[in-house]
């Protein structure tokens, strides 16, 4: 094992050191074994920075993993940081650390408690003096904030959870404060799937590791020294610092291209060698779902039963008492609470039209929040938030709420178009 | 009094440094932007505004975008024409954010993707591509209050999502 390690590693640093410029086209319709790598960004990232940050990943590994692994796919997606606005960005930032200071190991607070603080305060904010507004707003935006954070989390744990139960390798490669919401996802994902899932952080803001974890921070990394000055934080562990002359970083030290990922730094030596290891060592899991054109997640809290439902181009309706249609198939049904619940299409068998995406709360015992993740083989994926206010038995199964829609079309390649809507 | 302080004294605190981190520019390379105006109001012509910027020449890009990319690389046409399929991408973000339009968002993140990768392929360079791209951002947001709205809006309509395989065999048009 430890020979093949080290091949590994060698054959892919010689490879890497070169950037390629050759075109590396992803089949995410493959049923080769997969590995999907994501790239969590930090911060204040507009969609193009965060998209650089994939696209650097891509020119630097894809070509050199597909020459040493022609028998395997390798996805380099991008997972999105939630982006409101700078103000509430930061704050996110540091409620992630209040709760990662006060309560690391336990349950995740849901984005309801919250919610309903949020309103509560809000609704009564009138009834503190004039003075109090300010502290009173500051809360309010960290309130809100811890909203976006909570919702994203869950997101993110569901695509990778989704990814592993179809059999692929999940590698994180976050940055700032993607190591956060990373860090959520390995510590729910972990210890279910400790081979199988990975990350490598870079100026990382957290405190700690789960799981399969690796992180690069600079010494002198001015946004995570200045955030280590209020709270605790992994200790730097990487001299970046290229000397007086020759140093391109940014002024920060932080950003990922300019002062991480620059192929003249230590870090990015680090990060080839890491990620390298990492592909040799990571086991596939066990494919317990079935992937393909289209697939939909369904997941939810701790009430014992949401369904999903599927009305496929020529109506067939795909839901627990059906579970074969016309085009799809739904492979998990769960009746115990969380789900999830899966449907999938597979390559080359997606009829052309609109699919409707349905839930129906059957059963439970108070109001519920539906999650629905929508994945299409041409990468995209987004996720769907439902509030449930009260059960309704198979009498909802004619009539569940419609969430969303799945659009397609052919292109005038012939190629399939996907257009997921509310 | 003590909670909410211990809440408000790290938001300010880290506000500021983020601010000092981030906020100028991002990067020591912004210094050496080679001039430029801003405001696309040489000539300008009711007509040929859309809203966000002028186009006199009818050539897809803003005006003033358009006197950045060729007072940047004045004698390279190559370059001048990676530069100009970012700007459209990248205008394309501010249309769909003013619409307020998802489909619309996700086709303009798609196209800013493929002018990544196309100032990929003619820069060389992961740093090259990076450098040109963040400049070219910075430039048309920069004093421009009605394209930043737009823009933060499209950025909002693609948060919390997940993107992948938008590589072209052949990225610059």
């Amino acid at each position: 094992m430890k020979v093949k390690l080290l091949c590994g590693v060698f054959a892919f640093a010689l490879l890497a050191v070169c950037p390629n410029t050759g075109q590396t086209s992803v089949d995410f319709c493959s049923n080769a074994k997969t590995t999907a790598i994501y790239f969590v960004n930090g911060v204040w990232n507009t969609v193009d920075q965060a998209e650089m940050g994939r696209v650097a990943l891509v020119k630097a590994y894809a070509e050199t993993l597909k020459t040493i692994y022609p028998d395997q796919v390798f996805e380099f997606k991008l997972a999105y940081n939630y982006h409101v606005d700078k103000v509430r960005d930061v704050i996110e930032v540091i409620g992630q650390k209040i709760v990662e200071i006060n309560a690391p190991q336990v349950s995740r607070t849901s984005p309801e408690v919250y919610f309903a603080m949020y309103m509560s305060l809000r609704n009564v904010q009138l009834l503190f003096p004039p003075e109090a507004q300010p502290i009173i707003l500051t809360i309010e935006e960290f309130l809100a904030a811890r909203i976006t954070a909570e919702v994203n989390s869950s997101a993110l744990i569901q695509k990778y959870e989704t990814d592993l139960l179809e059999g692929k390798r999940v590698l994180l490669v976050a940055h700032s404060q993607g190591n956060m919401f990373a860090n959520d996802a390995m510590a729910a994902l972990s210890n279910e799937f400790p081979q199988s899932i990975g990350m490598i952080g870079v100026a990382s803001p957290a405190k700690l590791l789960y799981g399969d974890s690796t992180y690069y921070t600079a010494h002198d990394d001015r946004v995570i020294n200045a955030l280590r000055a209020l709270f605790p934080v992994l200790d730097s562990n990487v001299d970046n610092d290229p000397g007086i002359f020759g140093d391109h970083r940014d002024f920060s030290n932080h950003q990922f291209i300019e002062s991480y990922f620059s192929s003249k730094l230590v870090s990015r030596r680090l990060i080839d060698e890491d990620l390298a290891s990492r592909i040799v060592d990571m086991v596939f899991p066990y494919t317990y779902l079935g992937s393909g054109a289209i697939t939909v997640t369904l997941t939810w809290g701790a009430e014992p039963d949401v369904d999903l439902h599927i009305f496929e181009p020529d109506g067939n309706h795909v839901y627990y008492w059906n579970m074969t249609g016309s085009f799809g198939y739904l492979d998990l049904d769960d009746v115990t609470g969380f789900g999830p619940e899966h449907y999938y299409v597979p390559c080359g068998s997606d009829g052309l039209g609109t699919y409707q995406v349905g839930v129906n709360y059957y059963r439970g015992y108070g109001p519920e929040t539906a999650q629905i993740q929508i994945s299409t083989s041409d990468g995209k994926t987004r996720t769907f938030i439902q509030d449930l206010s009260e059960s309704h038995g198979s009498a909802g199964d004619s009539r569940p709420y419609i969430v969303a829609f799945i659009d397609v079309s052919l292109d005038a390649d012939g190629k399939r178009v996907y257009v997921v809507r509310q | 009094m003590k909670k909410p302080l211990l809440i408000c004294l790290p938001i300010v605190l880290l506000l500021s440094i983020v601010l000092l981190g981030c906020g100028f520019g991002g990067s020591k390379k912004a210094t050496n932007t080679k001039t430029t105006n801003t405001g696309g109001t040489n000539n300008p012509s009711q007509s040929t505004y859309d809203g966000f910027g002028y186009d006199d020449d009818a050539n897809g890009v803003w005006d003033d975008l358009d006197k950045y990319i060729v007072d940047r690389y004045p004698d390279s046409a190559v370059m001048q024409s990676a530069l100009r399929q970012k700007a459209k991408a990248l205008q394309t973000g501010v249309y769909a954010g003013n619409a307020g339009d998802d489909s619309a968002a996700q086709a303009g993140r798609a196209a800013i993707s493929k002018g990544n990768y196309c100032l990929f392929e003619r820069t060389g360079s992961i740093e090259g591509m990076y450098e040109e791209s963040s400049l070219l951002e910075v430039e048309m947001l920069k004093g421009d209050p009605n394209r930043n709205k737009a823009y933060q809006n499209f950025n909002a309509l693609l948060s919390g999502g997940f993107y992948g395989s938008d590589q072209e065999e052949n990225p610059c048009e």
